[in-house]
């Protein structure tokens, strides 16, 4: 990849050109998947009113992810899109912040401050939990360590993030990856369904995907699907997760320095920085401009729609990712380590969010 | 017309300078593919993905702020 920019570089306006043109497929294939999930969405809704007829809303974000997984285990994506479609986590990373318009600095700091709480709380028994679930699965240390930084704080970024710093194997980390690719899918469709039989509140429902969810995309897919409140506060509870990824990588990377098996970290504060996912930062300063009413309610309202376009193009990228047939190539034991450590999680952080409820007041 | 002119400048600059990770989700889902696109290990020579997605809104929270684009809708 660093060869592509330098190429792009040194090739001057050409090479740009043809970057350019590379994402042009994928760009339109995620805003044609995204739309028409919009739009059978708007159609059933329009139908259904104009019969009264009573027919449950379902959410453009599951037809848009639908759509997206019929397409890539069916024909499959061809690479012509590829580099447009892998743009799908910028679009991502940008509707989060854009997010940041619709929270008052008071509300981030309040439900963050919970969030935080209530994950450092399930990190510490989680990651307990998913060590000794290795050690009695048999599984490699490194790769029982990448499951749990996976499942416990961020999936696939804090997997990537970690496996550098603390030395892991390719086939460790692609294994991790697998596995916390294939419970985040599953949870799409299974967190809606029991919150509902739960009957959580917005507020306690997004507070959950986003503490048991593991990637970000899906966190705030699996929100979204619930209500629009519930992925505004699920992409808050994320953002707070995400933002431990540098220090739990830093422990990993000492206690694996301490016994030899990985590099000594030198400058901690700059491995902070390195590993600090900085779209929080941009989520916080756009919070603060709407907290200061650098925006008026018209703009504010623009700038929340502009989020709903980003995130539309993410869940249409989510379902054109996901290929069912070769995460089911995985091993077993890392899948079945992964789903029980994640049902553990889930379960543990339902219980959190249930006291949060009743003592925090979210 | 000088909105659109800085939105396109910004659009250029990020597809210049941005490099998107392979998605580990792709279709190939085997290691050498996985780890040869996102070993961090390799030498950054790009902008981090976070931070120009953090440009591109807050350019767009400006171009809101100051009406350079109509109001968007859902």
């Amino acid at each position: 990849m660093a060869s592509a920019v330098t190429s792009a570089r040194s090739a001057g306006p050409v090479g740009l050109a043809r970057r350019i043109v590379d994402l042009i497929p994928g760009l339109l294939l995620l805003a044609a998947v995204g739309y028409a999930g919009k739009f059978i969405e708007q159609s059933i809704a329009a139908y259904t009113k104009s019969r009264h007829v009573t027919f449950p809303n379902i959410e453009y974000v599951l037809w848009a992810i639908v759509i997206g997984l019929v397409i890539a285990n069916t024909t499959g994506v061809p690479r012509i899109f590829e580099a447009g479609v892998a743009t799908y986590e910028f679009w991502l990373k940008a509707g989060i912040v854009l997010l940041g318009s619709r929270f008052l600095l008071g509300d981030v700091l309040h439900l963050g401050g919970i969030s935080l709480l209530l994950v450092a709380v399930a990190l510490t028994l989680s990651l307990s939990f998913m060590h000794l679930l290795g050690r009695a699965f048999k599984l490699k240390p490194k790769l029982t360590s990448l499951l749990a930084i996976g499942s416990s704080i961020c999936g696939v970024s804090a997997i990537i993030a970690a496996k550098p710093a603390i030395d892991a194997d390719d086939e460790d980390a692609s294994y991790a990856i697998a596995a916390i690719l294939t419970l985040g899918a599953i949870s799409l469709f299974t967190f809606p369904l029991i919150g509902h039989s739960l009957h959580l509140s917005d507020k306690a429902y997004g507070l959950w995907a986003g503490l048991a969810v593991d990637n970000t995309a899906e966190a705030t897919a699996a929100g979204a699907l619930y209500s629009d409140a519930a992925g505004k506060v699920a992409v808050l509870a994320k953002t707070s997760r995400n933002a431990l990824i540098g220090f739990i990588v830093l422990a990993y990377a000492m206690y694996w320095a301490s016994r030899g098996e990985a590099q000594a970290v030198g400058n901690k504060a700059a491995f902070l920085w390195r590993k600090f996912p900085k779209f929080v930062l941009g989520f916080l300063l756009i919070s603060l401009l709407a907290t200061i009413g650098f925006f008026t309610k018209p703009q504010l309202t623009s700038l929340a729609n502009l989020s709903r376009w980003a995130f539309l193009l993410t869940f249409a990228g989510v379902g054109l990712h996901t290929s069912l047939r070769e995460l089911g190539k995985q091993g077993w034991r890392p899948f079945a380590v992964g789903a029980i450590g994640e049902v553990f999680i889930a379960l543990l952080t339902l219980g959190l969010v249930y006291g949060a409820d009743r003592y925090l007041h979210l | 017309m000088p909105a659109i002119r800085t939105s396109v400048a910004g659009f250029l600059f990020l597809c210049m300078h941005t490099t998107f990770p392979h998605n580990p989700k792709s279709k190939t889902l085997n290691s050498a593919t996985i780890m040869s696109k996102t070993d961090s290990t390799a030498p950054q020579r790009g902008i981090s993905l976070d931070l120009y997605a953090v440009l591109l809104a807050l350019i767009l929270a400006l171009l809101v702020r100051f009406n350079l684009i109509p109001p968007v809708k859902w």
